[in-house]
């Protein structure tokens, strides 16, 4: 192979950090670039890395040493101990990036390009003396704004530094986050009141010129402004009054992010503020705290007048950015569901009025006019009102010529589980399924447009390309209808959803999906045929194939669902109905990459009616033998389970657990004798990443109602696959209690396993069941 | 559409569309350097074996928009066009990298690149050597210190 070395790191740049090693291994000129790249940004995903790494660097004698290959440390560093992190001062000279957390001492890199202050204030007088002389080579930098630090003792703060330095000081600086000061400090006073000058907001992008992020990080703590009169202007203002003299506002249009981390008892005159100064912002993130459960939120909402002008202000606040693309919008609720929705409201006013005018509906249904919504909407529009006396220009003139709104992150921290009864309205959807990021509670009320899209199909996501979902109810999903009603999505995340496929009676074993998908994988064709959706019960919606033109095709077209470019898939504390749903779904997501599985319920038998129910996990199968071929013997279960219910009422049985296939591997001269309760194939995956833990399997026949715990069994399994001597070097098939007598099943087996458990040999003598994994080219795998 | 005359280094010349040759960086340049010429541009380092695939594949891509994400460049994704253009020997496909970082064809070069690293993923040490027949220049300690250097870095 004769590439030079800086094409050699080309190819380097596509391969992970795992992967690296091994190329390292391979000849010196391999190594010396598989260094470069491996070391030059680490990303540390265990505190136990972490500390590996740094024996490395203490005992490795590599020339030139590892440590000054390092530029960026990502994660997993925040619990380091003095030593450790002096260790990493001494050999990572080059060191741009790392996150301390709330480490008791930063280095002061000579090159580093990302600071975090806000847990060692200035006291430190290195640090003021850094700032003043290597200012100019940060991008990112967190600190807070102790003004008092700097009149009261001799130390440097930000505030002083920014005064005294000359304009421009700051001249990479892209990302500023002005954070709660040093928490010792505060311990000694109570909740001081934060003073914000508008006149230091000038300064300090006076002096960080190419600034376009900034972040205000005050959590429970009230702000102000200095010297300012509380009453000012309507919005919009253009001036601030204060005791001294008149501010008039300037705007900084560079800024594209605003991150807002501000308690409830936050001046409402912030949000007037930054509407001015800050035009041009593209994305939002807003978390509004409550300090205490009598605060003024409680306050405000016994007193409209209050109410309606902290609301008109966020409204008027959100109106102002044109160009807003992205919001993301948290609450960490402790008490009152109403205080969120409340908090919220001008927010979701101002998608509504979005929604009104990005759909080109006019007034027809939107916030102005409508009628038809619910009390809340009522409200929002009675409201709504008043704020837009407040401005000549009518609210779809301002509302014209705005950006598709692209992200909307709706979280929260609830503290009890949402009943009925709290309604958080998030908007009348049209915006909402023109996004390309959606991140909701399904536990919200949802508009009819998003449950269409959820849960019927009837509604296409034409943008949508990452959804995270969470509920705490369970809601029941039909992964079909959600992976057909956005065709483009990449990344899915589900929590707490019971998943639910209606069309198991009818569909094709995983064997034979994958084999006609080897005859025609085609990711984009779509839509080619109709499918009619119906309902299928009170719950969830059942997804039904129109079989009009195929219903005599013997080649089974009827049951073909269009491919998925899914790429990621990470499912957490989830039920599923039948074990080989995973399977189903990589059958029809060939480019899924990434597989995650958490706390997982897999059911059994239904125990209402079922005809054929026999065929269950710990049924007959187990004592099959000879069945090794997957090819054929492997979709014996299905086969007998379509047998039986081979009519279309099918669709309404209950659904049953079906082994996708009855091979058995261990038979009575081996270890381990037992059927696949969970089995994963999907042979022509390329996966690159496999969690899954804490599995469940629960059979729900009637004569014996258990749940078993199987993380544990797959942990063996994977350990054993891992173990198993490559064919070749096996003289003898039986050389121990561990050798994988169905090795050719595993030909593509995982590269590696990492175990998290420790195992020990009693467990696996008798199992009476595993999670079998069959998959190409997997480097990970972490159970 | 103009058309432009080149030349391989085994004097073998090639009249492709101005479009197509502007793919490349290198010629594009040299392109509005010189001017409309008549004369056809030395291609030295290139082959004409090699530079007959490589016309192929601008002429496949020369609609294609020119992308910047980083992300989508470092993934190790590859049409399906593309995955067949590189199914050639091992030596043409080191061929037509180098090629294409001659030429300053970004994406061709990452679809090589790609390419090789999937060659690569998920095989250890030797089994990369043995495919791209490279000889273990280690002592067993080397091999040993190295193995260990990296530990940290193969848990996820």
């Amino acid at each position: 192979m004769d590439l030079p070395p800086e094409l050699l790191g080309l190819i380097f740049e596509h391969l992970s950090q795992q992967r690296l090693p091994q190329c390292a291994l391979v000849c010196q000129q391999w190594l010396q670039v598989a260094r470069q790249h491996l070391y030059d940004s680490i990303t540390l995903y265990t505190f136990d890395q972490m500390k590996r790494l740094i024996a490395v660097l203490n005992e490795n004698n590599a020339i030139p040493p590892l440590g000054h290959l390092i530029r960026n440390i990502l994660g997993a560093s925040s619990r380091l101990e003095m030593t450790d992190i002096k260790a990493i001062e001494m050999h990572c000279a080059f060191l741009e990036r790392i996150d301390l957390g709330n480490a008791p001492y930063v280095p002061l890199w000579y090159h580093l390009k990302q600071l975090s202050l806000t847990s060692i204030s200035f006291r430190d007088w290195r640090i003021g003396q850094w700032l003043t002389y290597r200012g100019h080579q940060l991008n990112q930098l967190t600190t807070n704004l102790d003004t008092f630090w700097g009149r009261c003792s001799p130390y440097a703060s930000f505030t002083m530094i920014v005064m005294t330095c000359p304009a421009g000081h700051f001249a990479n600086l892209v990302s500023l986050t002005l954070a709660k000061g040093d928490t010792a400090y505060y311990s000694h006073r109570s909740d001081p009141e934060l003073e914000l000058d508008p006149n230091l907001l000038h300064i300090i992008h006076g002096a960080c010129p190419v600034l376009t992020s900034i972040s205000f990080v005050y959590p429970r703590l009230p702000v102000s402004f200095k010297n300012m009169t509380t009453t000012a202007t309507l919005p919009p203002i253009t001036t601030v009054t204060t005791t001294a003299a008149i501010t008039t506002i300037q705007q900084f249009p560079n800024i594209r992010t605003l991150r807002l981390k501000i308690s409830s008892r936050t001046s409402s005159l912030f949000f007037d503020l930054f509407a001015i100064m800050y035009p041009c912002i593209e994305r939002l993130d807003l978390e509004i705290e409550e300090v205490n459960k009598d605060d003024d939120i409680r306050r405000r909402l016994r007193t409209p007048q209050l109410f309606d002008n902290y609301r008109a202000r966020l409204f008027n606040m959100a109106t102002s950015f044109t160009k807003l693309k992205e919001m993301r919008l948290h609450t960490t609720l402790t008490h009152d569901i109403l205080e969120v929705y409340w908090a919220h409201h001008g927010w979701i006013d101002w998608i509504d009025a979005h929604s009104m005018v990005y759909s080109g509906t006019g007034t027809g249904n939107g916030l102005i006019n409508g009628e038809d919504e619910d009390d809340h909407v009522n409200n929002s529009n009675n409201n709504n009102s008043s704020s837009s006396d407040h401005n000549s220009t009518p609210l779809e003139q301002r509302m014209m010529g705005r950006n598709r709104l692209e992200r909307l992150d709706m979280t929260t921290q609830t503290g009890r589980t949402l009943s009925d009864r709290d309604r958080i309205y998030v908007g009348n959807g049209t915006s909402l399924i023109q996004l390309s990021h959606l991140s909701i509670s399904l536990d919200m009320v949802l508009p009819k447009l998003m449950t269409d899209s959820l849960f019927h199909g009837r509604q296409t996501w034409p943008h949508l390309t990452t959804l995270q979902l969470k509920t705490n109810k369970h809601k029941v999903i039909v992964m079909d209808v959600l992976l057909s009603a956005a065709p483009h999505l990449v990344s899915l995340k589900l929590q707490s959803v019971t998943f639910k496929s209606c069309l198991w009676g009818k569909r094709q074993s995983a064997e034979q999906q994958q084999a006609k998908k080897k005859r025609r994988i085609n990711y984009n064709r779509r839509g080619q045929k109709q499918q009619e959706y119906h309902d299928h019960d009170t719950t969830a919606t059942a997804l039904d194939q129109d079989e009009g033109d195929s219903d005599d095709n013997d080649e089974n077209d009827d049951n073909s669902l269009p491919s998925h470019g899914l790429e990621k898939l990470d499912i957490s504390t989830c039920e599923l109905p039948a074990m080989d749903m995973i399977t189903q779904w990589m059958a029809r997501c060939p480019k899924l990459k990434e597989l995650t599985g958490k706390g997982l319920d897999f059911y059994g038998q239904r125990d209402i009616g079922v005809s054929g129910g026999d065929t269950g996990v710990n049924g007959d199968h187990g004592n099959d033998d000879g069945d090794d071929d997957y090819g054929n013997g492997g979709d014996v279960g299905m086969h007998n389970q379509q047998g039986q219910n081979n009519d279309d009422d099918d669709y309404d049985n209950p659904l049953p657990l079906v082994s996708i296939n009855d091979w058995s591997p261990y038979n009575a001269d081996e270890y381990i004798q037992s059927t696949p309760l969970v089995h994963i194939y999907a042979p022509d995956h390329q996966l690159d990443f496999l969690s899954l833990e804490d599995i469940h399997y629960h059979s729900l026949a009637k004569d014996h109602r258990k749940t078993q715990h199987y993380g544990l069994f797959l942990s063996l399994v994977v350990e054993q696959l891992w173990r198993s001597p490559p064919p070749s070097s096996i003289s003898s098939p039986m050389t121990g209690p561990w050798i994988d007598m169905h090795r050719d099943c595993y030909s593509n087996s995982p590269q590696k396993a990492y175990l998290t458990q420790k195992c020990s040999g009693s467990m696996i003598q008798s199992p009476n069941g595993y999670i079998k994994l069959t998959c190409q080219s997997l480097d990970n795998f972490v159970w | 559409m103009s058309n432009v005359r080149l030349l391989s280094s085994d004097n073998e010349e090639f009249v492709v569309q101005k479009e197509v040759a502007e793919r490349s960086v290198l010629i594009k340049n040299m392109l509005e350097d010189v001017g409309e010429t008549d004369s056809a541009i030395p291609l030295p380092n290139v082959t004409a074996k090699v530079l007959k695939k490589v016309i192929e594949w601008c002429d496949h891509h020369s609609s294609d928009p020119v992308t910047t994400d980083e992300t989508e460049r470092r993934t190790t994704d590859i049409d399906e066009w593309d995955q067949k253009f590189m199914e050639v020997d091992q030596e043409t496909l080191f061929d037509i990298i180098l090629a294409a970082n001659y030429l300053d064809i970004k994406p061709l070069l990452d679809v090589g690149c790609k390419t090789v690293a999937n060659m690569i993923k998920g095989k250890t040490a030797e089994e990369i050597r043995k495919i791209f027949n490279i000889v273990n220049d280690f002592t067993p300690e080397e091999e040993a210190q190295i193995r260990k250097e990296n530990e940290w870095a193969e848990d996820r």
